[in-house]
Order: structure tokens, then C-alpha cells, then sequence
């Protein structure tokens, strides 16, 4: 068999590399793809009976009040959690990038909300913010920034903030090193002559940085954006969608028409409405971005 | 640069609240917990909860899942995705760059679409609830971003390295085992922690495909606890700390790669 192998032109070698992923890789997008066409004409009964029923599904999912009160909490979270993430994440990596000492480290610990499970993150801040016990009602009391506790996660208006605000954090730290990299690659000769030409940060900030960061400022902004969009751990530990339905999400519409209500053809149908705002998402993302093979 | 410096403060202050308030918990006996104004250092400190969650409860059993799927993750990805990233860094034929597009593209397909029409094949298959099946979910979800990355890194490799290994008689799998791997070496285990690290958080797939603690995670065993009648939150902080293990252990020891390996990728989050 190594005979053969050596044999073979380079080319056919490179495929014969590549085939096994490639194959995988098609089945795992065709096999869904038609799979969630399929179903989303489907209208099932239970769990296991169904018949076909046309587009009745979408009719009923855009006839349906709180798909469209879902979408839009959706798309309020996500540009909610975008400004906080872009702003902060973007000082995080201007912070990093002037302070030259203890770099590991603090990379280190700015790294960490990325790294450890989503799950465990909004865990542990759902306890923190714990309107009863938490340390952060404990930590702003002994200060008399407040003097009632604040009921962060079950207090109506103010739980979609705090969830915005658990998602920014997780976020902000892939934002920060993206943003470092790109800073990195700017030459320091540059700042210099502006310096000289008397240019202050301001004028440095948007005429020198800006523009060099182009490219990691694009990847940042849609690459996040759709993975806020897509994001389900953060809101089934923080809030589970309540109080009431104040937190509930488009995707939180996806699993319980699943799994709740055994719709899984209602599922389907929205589960493509999101695929198509997110195909429609990486179009601007290779627009924007024209990677070079 | 003060500026800086308070910025940097503000948000290490920020990360450091949770997680020295789930790690406080977590050393406290129950009565300790339901006081308020928070009892920060005159306590008796106990390991009680993290001998109850690894002994007392599945949680144990859940992370062993975890560590057997991720690290199985890895091999999968690293025995399908090297290969193909030397072929599409190295060779040239046709469709590649179709085939580097698919690949990058397939990151974008948000995860939560693919539910319904995984589950609906894998109850078909009867795997519901096997580690198995998140294997090979997780496998296909983790594989284009292994492949994206350590194709950044095996193009930038000098090509002389393998024509020199050619002429003394090396075949061509061998110019790629012998020199490539292991020049790309840095590259390929950014590429394998944070496909472990992906793998180890991810929670979606987790919680749908499994019912039982055969093949529950340590996410889904968390989710579980927090949504128990009587929380227990010193023992959930406690499971809290174990499931941050890795991450610490990967942040702290091989943090060069991870952010090596993040912006090269550049394609999760």
C-alpha cells in the first residue's frame, strides 16, 4: 500500500489527505440542512407522529407574538453585549499593550472568563449577585453605594442588563487579545512622527489606530456578534429566561419547541431563520475581511 | 499609563469578585452561607463540600466524562485535521480554495440549529445518551477550527526543512511525521488545547443528548445542581472550582500557545 502512495502525484496525494475530513465535513452540513428542511414541513402530533403540513409551521411561528418578542430581546441582548464587550474589551487591550510589566500574568487572568465553562461562569455570578447572600449587594452596602439590596437577577427590567452584562465579560477577553494582536503590528515609528507633528492621543487614537485595526476590529465585531446571538449556557444558569419571560431568547424559543412541546418541526423552522441571519452575517464577514489562501 | 493601569484593575477587580466569592463559599459549611452581611474570614474552613460533590454525588463521574470526551476530541481532531491542514498548506489542487472556504464557513452555522436534526439522527441510532455520540458531535463541531489553525502555522514553515528530508529519501507521509509535526509542534497544541478547552466548556450538545450520569458533563452536572430544589451553594461553588481546573492549568502554564493559537484562528469565541 506505501508503494502505491509514493506513486501518486502530489496533488492526488493532497486529496487523498484530505478526503476523510472532507467527507465528514459534507455529511455534517448536508445531513442537517436537509434534515432541518425536512422537518420544518413537518407538523408533529407527539414525539414520534407526524405528518406533512407544508409551510404551516412558518405560518405559525411568524403568526406567533412571542417569536417576534424573542427576536427582538435577542437582538436587543447582542448589541447590548456588543458595546459593552467592544468598549471594554477595546480599553482591556490599550491597557495591556501600554503596561509592560507582569504581561503573563495578566494576560493570564484576563484570559480566564474565556477559558473556564460558560456554565460556571454564570454560575458563579449568579451567586455573587445573589440578592439575599451575594458579595456584590455585600460589597456595595458596606461602601452605601446602595442601602437596599439589589435584586440583580430576579428584579424585572434589571436582569436583562445583568445578563448583558455576565455576556460581555465572557466576551471581553478574546475581544482584548484579538484587539492586542493587531495593536502589536502597528510600528511605534509611526506614534513617534505624529508626536512630532504635535498630534495629541485623541488625533493618535483616531488616525493612527483606528485605521490599523481594521481588520481585527471587523473579526471582533461579527465574529462576537454572532456568537451572542447563538449563546444559550449564559441564560439558562443566569435566568432560565424569567422573571416571567423578560430574559426568554430566540434560541431558548428553539430548545423549548424541541424539547418542551416535542415541536421539533416548529424548532426547524426557526432554527433556519436563524442559519439565514447568520449566513447573512458571514457574507459582510468574507466582504469585509478577503482572506488570502 | 495610570490610566491604564486603573482600567486593568477595574477589570481584574472584576473577574477576581466571582471567583474568590465561589471559592469562599466553597470552604464553608451550610449555616455559614445564609449570613448576610457576608462573613468573609472568621469561619471555620472545611473541604465538606468538595469531599461531598466528588464522593457524595455523580459530579465525580461527570468529569471523568468530560476528560474521556475531550480528550478523545483531541485525538480525533489531531488524526483528521493535520493531515488535511499539511495537504492544504503544502499542495496544490483543485477546489482548495473552496474547500479552505467551506471550512471556515462551517464555524458559522450557529450550533443551536444543528440540535434538532443531530438529536433526531442519534435517537434514530439509539446513542442517546452515550459519550459516543458527544465524541463525534463535538469532533465535527471542533474539527474546521483545528484545521484553520494549524494550517496558519504549517504554511509558515519553511519548505526547505521538508525538501532537504525528500532528497535523503524520506516519503512524503514521512517528511510530514518527522519533520513537519514536529516543527509545527507549537502550533499544533494550540490548536489541541483549545479544541480540549472547547470541548470541556461546551454545554448545549451536552444537555441535550444526555439523560442520565452515563454521560452527563460536568456543565450539565453544574446546570443540574443550580437547578435543584434545596441549592446547595458551597457544593456547587465547589464544583464550580473543579470544572475551572483545566482552564486554570491551560491559562497558566501554556497561555503562550492559547492566545498563539486564538489569534491565528481568530474563528471562536
Amino acid at each position: 500500500m506505501f508503494k502505491e502512495i509514493k506513486k501518486l502525484s502530489d496533488s492526488k496525494f493532497a486529496i487523498m489527505l484530505i478526503l476523510p475530513t472532507l467527507i465528514l465535513l459534507l455529511i455534517i452540513i448536508f445531513y442537517p440542512f436537509i434534515n432541518l428542511i425536512t422537518t420544518s414541513l413537518l407538523s408533529y402530533d407527539n414525539i414520534l407522529v407526524h405528518s406533512f403540513s407544508g409551510l404551516k409551521n412558518y405560518n405559525l411561528v411568524f403568526s406567533d407574538q412571542l417569536f417576534w418578542q424573542d427576536l427582538r430581546r435577542s437582538l436587543i441582548y447582542v448589541f447590548g453585549s456588543v458595546m459593552i464587550f467592544f468598549i471594554s474589551g477595546f480599553a482591556v487591550a490599550l491597557s495591556l499593550h501600554k503596561i509592560n510589566r507582569f504581561n503573563a500574568i495578566l494576560t493570564g487572568i484576563s484570559l480566564l472568563p474565556w477559558a473556564i465553562p460558560p456554565v460556571t461562569a454564570a454560575t458563579m455570578w449568579r451567586w455573587s449577585l445573589n440578592s439575599q447572600y451575594g458579595i456584590v449587594n455585600d460589597i456595595l452596602q458596606r461602601l452605601c453605594i446602595i442601602s437596599e439590596p439589589i435584586r440583580w437577577i430576579t428584579g424585572g427590567n434589571i436582569t436583562m442588563i445583568t445578563l448583558i452584562f455576565v455576556d460581555a465579560w465572557i466576551r471581553i477577553p478574546f475581544t482584548a487579545l484579538i484587539l492586542l494582536a493587531g495593536l502589536k503590528t502597528i510600528p511605534q515609528d509611526i506614534y513617534e512622527s505624529a508626536s512630532i507633528d504635535g498630534a495629541g492621543p485623541i488625533q493618535k487614537f483616531t488616525y493612527i489606530t483606528l485605521p490599523n485595526l481594521k481588520y481585527p476590529i471587523s473579526i471582533v465585531l461579527i465574529l462576537q456578534t454572532m456568537f451572542a446571538f447563538r449563546t444559550y449556557d449564559i441564560l439558562a444558569i443566569l435566568t432560565g429566561g424569567g422573571p416571567g419571560r423578560e430574559t426568554e431568547l430566540l434560541v431558548k424559543y428553539v430548545l423549548d419547541s424541541a424539547f418542551k412541546d416535542y415541536q421539533f418541526g416548529i424548532a426547524s423552522a426557526v432554527s433556519i431563520v436563524m442559519i439565514v441571519i447568520c449566513i447573512f452575517s458571514s457574507l459582510i464577514y468574507w466582504k469585509s475581511l478577503k482572506i488570502e489562501v | 499609563m495610570i490610566i491604564a493601569w486603573i482600567v486593568m484593575f477595574i477589570y481584574i477587580f472584576s473577574i477576581f469578585i466571582p471567583f474568590f466569592f465561589a471559592f469562599l463559599t466553597s470552604l464553608k459549611p451550610i449555616n455559614e452561607i445564609i449570613k448576610y452581611p457576608v462573613n468573609y474570614f472568621s469561619f471555620k474552613t472545611s473541604f465538606d463540600s468538595y469531599y461531598q460533590v466528588i464522593f457524595g454525588s455523580a459530579y465525580g463521574k461527570y468529569t471523568l466524562n468530560t476528560l474521556i470526551v475531550s480528550l478523545s476530541v483531541v485525538i480525533l481532531c489531531a488524526f483528521f485535521g493535520i493531515p488535511s491542514a499539511y495537504a492544504l498548506a503544502r499542495y496544490k489542487f483543485s477546489f482548495k480554495k473552496s474547500i479552505l472556504f467551506f471550512i471556515i464557513s462551517i464555524r458559522l452555522i450557529p450550533p443551536i440549529s444543528l440540535i434538532v436534526p443531530f438529536f433526531i439522527l442519534i435517537r434514530f441510532l439509539r446513542l442517546v445518551d452515550s459519550l459516543f455520540s458527544l465524541i463525534m458531535v463535538n469532533f465535527m463541531l471542533n474539527l474546521p477550527f483545528f484545521i484553520w489553525i494549524s494550517w496558519g502555522f504549517i504554511k509558515e514553515i519553511p519548505r526547505e526543512f521538508e525538501e532537504a528530508g525528500l532528497i535523503d529519501g524520506c516519503s512524503r507521509l514521512e517528511s510530514l511525521w518527522k519533520i513537519v509535526i514536529p516543527i509545527a509542534a507549537p502550533g499544533l497544541s494550540a490548536a489541541s488545547i483549545v479544541t480540549f478547552l472547547f470541548t470541556w466548556n461546551e454545554y448545549l450538545f451536552a444537555l441535550t443528548f444526555s439523560q442520565t450520569k452515563a454521560a452527563k458533563t460536568v456543565s450539565v452536572g453544574m446546570s443540574d445542581f443550580v437547578g435543584d430544589v434545596f441549592v446547595r451553594w458551597n457544593q456547587i461553588s465547589a464544583a464550580s472550582m473543579i470544572s475551572i481546573i483545566p482552564a486554570l492549568i491551560f491559562v497558566f502554564l501554556f497561555q503562550k500557545y492559547i492566545v498563539q493559537g486564538l489569534t491565528a484562528g481568530g474563528v471562536k469565541g
